[in-house]
């Protein structure tokens, strides 16, 4: 006859859940301190490689970004060792770099 | 169970499936390199996707695509730095060509956008999102591949990762092989005898103890910043901002003991214990600590360190109580004994003189629910009262606490879990005319209350009987210490006098665990009454009982908030059902107080409805509770009540372990100012929040942004609903904060906790939420259902709302 007391499945999963966001943020928050003491770089040693620069024509080369499935095309740096790469990828058009990107073109049409 | 099915399957899956779920599309899957296990990127039945739970429980950070994924083998990292550290990489576009780069979000993006001709570091955004790689990053896979993967829940994706720490190879599977999982023993509702008591909670509040102790002892905070001050008794006080309280892991109370220590190069190495005296408020974010020695390095104000002292008091004295329940037949009677047990025995009736007049001296009268509550528990030897919010609780404490002091000889021990209810009630027994005595711990003595002339030290020292006392006394006061000889006697002179003071009580009043103080544990009490019960675990509730009580009363409500427990699995367990709890499920019906006088009855109707059968009555009418010349734009004059929408995103708040919404927060102000320009006081106005990261972030924003007077808004009681319990104000603002779509609504979808932050407010509630999210929960429909029949959900600027078209969604079916 014992009757047991026991929490539901939902809340017990409810709980897991709750504990699995805590442990999230605290990994992002940690990860912040941990940098936090990091010096700051007055400048980003970034360059985008001259073939790459799109001030040649501008329309033609947008139409080429756009891919097939109406995603957007966008290159990403990556470094091997000292060596400079570039990827192609793929992004979403409603995205929101794919649409920060599309709305900063146009005002730069309109100038 | 049902993992069989999948084994042969697995056997067969590529080194690249994902360990929990198995899917392997290498354009779905990324591998962790710290351990090299591949995980897919999506969410199954969890909140996060694979490879982000695991990353978060395993607590790695280094990822590489698939090889045969659309960007090829690739290990993600700052472009700059070189960082690899996926929960601070996010991606920068250029400012005018579509080429992006991953950077670190410290320091690598913090560098101003401004100074950089190429990038735009204030476009980052992060590699994870709502808890999942980007999705273009790191594909979802197709339905039908997840359809045939493995249902894995996040139970046993902890379990999984636990396992992990003892056998690399460790799979699902072995989660079903015995021993693996050790749960504790379930409290049960039943117990054999009092050592079966005794054998399942004692492991329960063991388990709390180590847990308790191993949290606060890991709570070590370097590089503390210190201001100095004297305290009238002479004492040194240090004040200092403790960053760890608002990441919300430990709680900090007044009177929990901290040790002070100073490892810098101005000063020898010293530390010194003391108590804390004051913490975080909206006035002030800095905590005092009271220090016990008089040689302090006060030139010193830098590199200092604080740790938690951790007390093993009160779990002691838990362990103690369950011991003296089991060994000692004397503790209880015989049928509290058997009835505490969950035995079946026959109705006992005390043989006393009832009272002609149930209402007492100096209190309001009581209504008719409250005389039945009185006139049913007198002669009882074990009742319940359940007080829903505004019924008038303490009054009915007192007023019966009067009366079995005059039926019966001896003392009444009065107590509930806080202190701020056991001075509260101690006031109110006081007024009707009975000798009180509060006794409090030691470390609290010093704290200034409004009852101080009730507490045991105060008497002591105010006793006029004993002169050569009172001359030890002035001494110590003007010496600070007494010589060994004289100390010795003092203790002496004053236990006596302790003693004399006690004897000479009707009522002594002290918290839950105050009540095992050897000062009280010594005293036989045979009657009990323990206000707040619905808020004590039942170890907790087991002290002041095991005094020899022969009837005791139960007053709570189990609609509102229980015990907190912060230990899982012994509150799985059960260690957070309260005994009031436990009775009621065995049957004993508690005594309901049903009139509330708090309430404008609009504010009533839905938790009377929701969480008491529609019982509550009202004992206030509309016209008593609204309020003229008040200009709050409610969409119903009449019904001083909205659900103002708020579609603003949730976001992690600055210390990363909360939340926060600036939307709410903007609305948050905006509603206390117009409350404030139409004459309402600050100090009637109250936000609750579930959230520490909103709570902080709300008192910050209204200070520097609301366009009143700054202090106005440090009178502004900002607080979680926990804090709000037992409580009320004339206006609140529950501001919810959770705005997601993947996630539960944390805190909120705790009915009893919905109940408390909605019946604290007399005169009106204004709720700020998202009704697409909150809807999804079955509770929250109702609530919002209710307010958009009424014509109380509205959307807009506050100055101009309109009626809100807003869809809900379905609710789901579990409570999530
Ligand atoms: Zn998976
Ligand atoms: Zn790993
Ligand atoms: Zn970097």
């Amino acid at each position: 006859d014992e009757v047991v007391v026991l929490k539901s499945q939902e809340q017990r999963r409810k709980e897991e859940d709750d504990e699995f966001e805590k442990e999230f943020s605290k990994m992002i928050s940690d990860s912040i301190d941990s940098r936090k003491h990091e010096k700051k770089a007055a400048m980003l040693d970034v360059p985008i490689p001259m073939n790459l620069r799109g001030a040649q024509d501008r329309r033609s080369r947008e139409q080429d970004r756009v891919s097939q499935t109406g995603g957007m095309m966008f290159t990403l740096l990556t470094k091997k060792g000292n060596r400079q790469q570039t990827k192609l990828m793929e992004v979403p058009s409603d995205s929101q770099l794919a649409v920060t990107t599309r709305s900063k073109q146009q005002a730069e049409r309109e100038e | 169970d049902g993992f069989g099915d999948h084994s042969e399957l697995d056997h067969s899956l590529p080194e690249h499936a994902c360990k929990y779920c198995g899917i392997h599309s290498p354009a779905s899957v990324v591998k962790c390199v710290t351990c090299d296990r591949w995980f897919c990127n999506s969410r199954g039945n969890t909140s996060g996707s694979h490879i982000i739970n695991h990353l978060v429980r395993a607590k790695h950070k280094e990822v590489m695509l698939h090889p045969e994924s659309p960007l090829g083998e690739t290990v993600l990292e700052c472009y700059n730095c070189g960082c690899r550290n996926v929960f601070l990489l996010g991606f920068i576009p250029a400012k005018s060509d579509t080429v992006v780069v991953l950077l670190c979000r410290q320091p690598c993006a913090a560098v101003p956008s401004s100074k950089d001709m190429t990038w735009d570091t204030s476009q980052w955004m992060p590699l994870i999102d709502d808890r999942c790689f980007l999705t273009w990053l790191v594909k979802i896979p197709s339905d039908q591949e997840q359809l045939r993967a493995r249902q894995i829940t996040s139970q046993q994706i902890n379990r999984l990762e636990d396992l992990w720490k003892e056998d690399k190879e460790a799979t699902l599977e072995d989660l079903d092989k015995p021993g693996v999982d050790d749960e504790p023993h379930p409290v049960l509702l039943r117990y054999e005898d009092a050592y079966q008591y005794q054998n399942i909670f004692g492991p329960l509040v063991k388990m709390e103890a180590d847990y308790d102790k191993k949290l606060k002892e890991s709570q070590t905070c370097d590089d503390i910043v210190v201001r100095w001050d004297v305290g009238l008794n002479q004492k040194h006080i240090a004040w200092f901002y403790f960053p760890k309280l608002e990441m919300g892991e430990v709680k900090l109370a007044i009177g929990d003991e901290l040790c002070l220590r100073y490892r810098g190069e101005l000063h020898e190495a010293w530390e010194d214990a003391g108590h804390v005296i004051k913490i975080p408020d909206s006035i002030n974010d800095e905590v005092a600590l009271e220090l016990r020695g008089s040689r302090v390095p006060t030139r010193c104000t830098h590199n200092f360190s604080v740790d938690f002292v951790w007390k093993s008091t009160s779990f002691d004295r838990m362990q103690n109580a369950m011991r003296t329940f089991a060994v000692d037949e004397k503790s209880v009677s015989g049928y509290v004994y058997h009835r505490l047990l969950g035995h079946d025995v026959e109705p006992q009736v005390l043989k006393t003189q009832m009272p002609k007049r149930f209402s007492v001296p100096n209190l309001p009268e009581l209504n008719h629910s409250q005389v039945y509550a009185v006139k049913s528990v007198l002669q009882k030897p074990l009742s319940l009262i359940q007080g829903p919010p505004g019924t008038g609780k303490t009054v009915t404490s007192a007023s019966i606490v009067y009366h079995l002091a005059k039926m019966n000889a001896g003392q009444v021990l009065v107590c509930a879990p806080s202190n701020v209810a056991v001075d509260q009630l101690a006031e109110k027994i006081h007024t009707t005319g009975l000798k009180v005595v509060r006794v409090t711990a030691k470390s609290r003595e010093a704290l200034d209350s409004p009852i101080s002339f009730l507490t045991l030290h105060e008497q002591v020292s105010n006793n006029d009987t004993n002169p050569e006392l009172q001359k030890l006394i002035q001494l110590k006061k003007e010496q600070g210490e007494l010589s060994a000889k004289d100390g010795t006697k003092y203790h002496a002179l004053k236990r006596r006098c302790e003693k004399e003071i006690l004897n000479a009580a009707d009522v002594i009043c002290c918290t839950n665990v105050g009540a095992g103080d050897p000062r009280v544990g010594k005293l036989k009490f045979r009657t009990v009454l323990i206000d707040e019960a619905t808020q004590s675990s039942e170890p907790e509730c087991m002290i002041p009982l095991v005094l020899g009580c022969k009837q005791v009363i139960l007053v709570g409500d189990h609609q509102q908030l229980g015990p907190v427990i912060m230990n899982k699995k012994a509150s799985r367990a059960g260690l957070c059902q309260s005994l009031f709890e436990r009775l009621v499920v065995l049957g004993i019906r508690p005594i309901r107080l049903q009139v509330q006088y708090r309430m404008h009855p609009c504010l009533s109707e839905f938790p009377s409805n929701m969480f008491y059968e529609g019982t509550l009555q009202n004992g206030i009418t509309t016209q008593e509770r609204l309020r003229k010349n008040v200009d709050f734009p409610w969409p119903e004059p009449e019904n001083p009540m909205m659900f103002y929408v708020n579609l603003g995103n949730e976001e992690i708040s600055t210390s990363g372990t909360s939340y926060l919404n600036r939307t709410e927060a903007t609305n948050c102000e905006k509603v206390v100012t117009r409350f404030m320009k139409s004459g309402i006081h600050p100090s009637q106005i109250g936000v609750v929040t579930p959230y520490e990261g909103q709570r902080a972030y709300i008192v910050q924003y209204m200070q520097s942004s609301g366009s009143m007077r700054k202090d106005l808004y440090k009178d502004i009681e900002v607080a979680s609903v926990d804090a709000f319990q037992g409580r009320e104000k004339d206006y609140i603002i529950l501001s919810c904060v959770r705005s997601n779509e993947h996630q539960g609504i944390g805190f909120l979808s705790d009915p009893r906790r919905l109940n408390v932050a909605l019946t604290r407010a007399k005169y009106g509630v204004v709720i700020l939420g998202n009704p697409k999210i909150l809807s999804r929960h079955p509770l929250w429909h109702h609530l919002l259902v209710h307010f958009k029949e009424r014509g109380c959900l509205v959307d807009g600027a506050l100055n101009n709302l309109r009626v809100s078209m807003i869809q809900f969604n379905r609710p789901r079916k579990s409570y999530n």
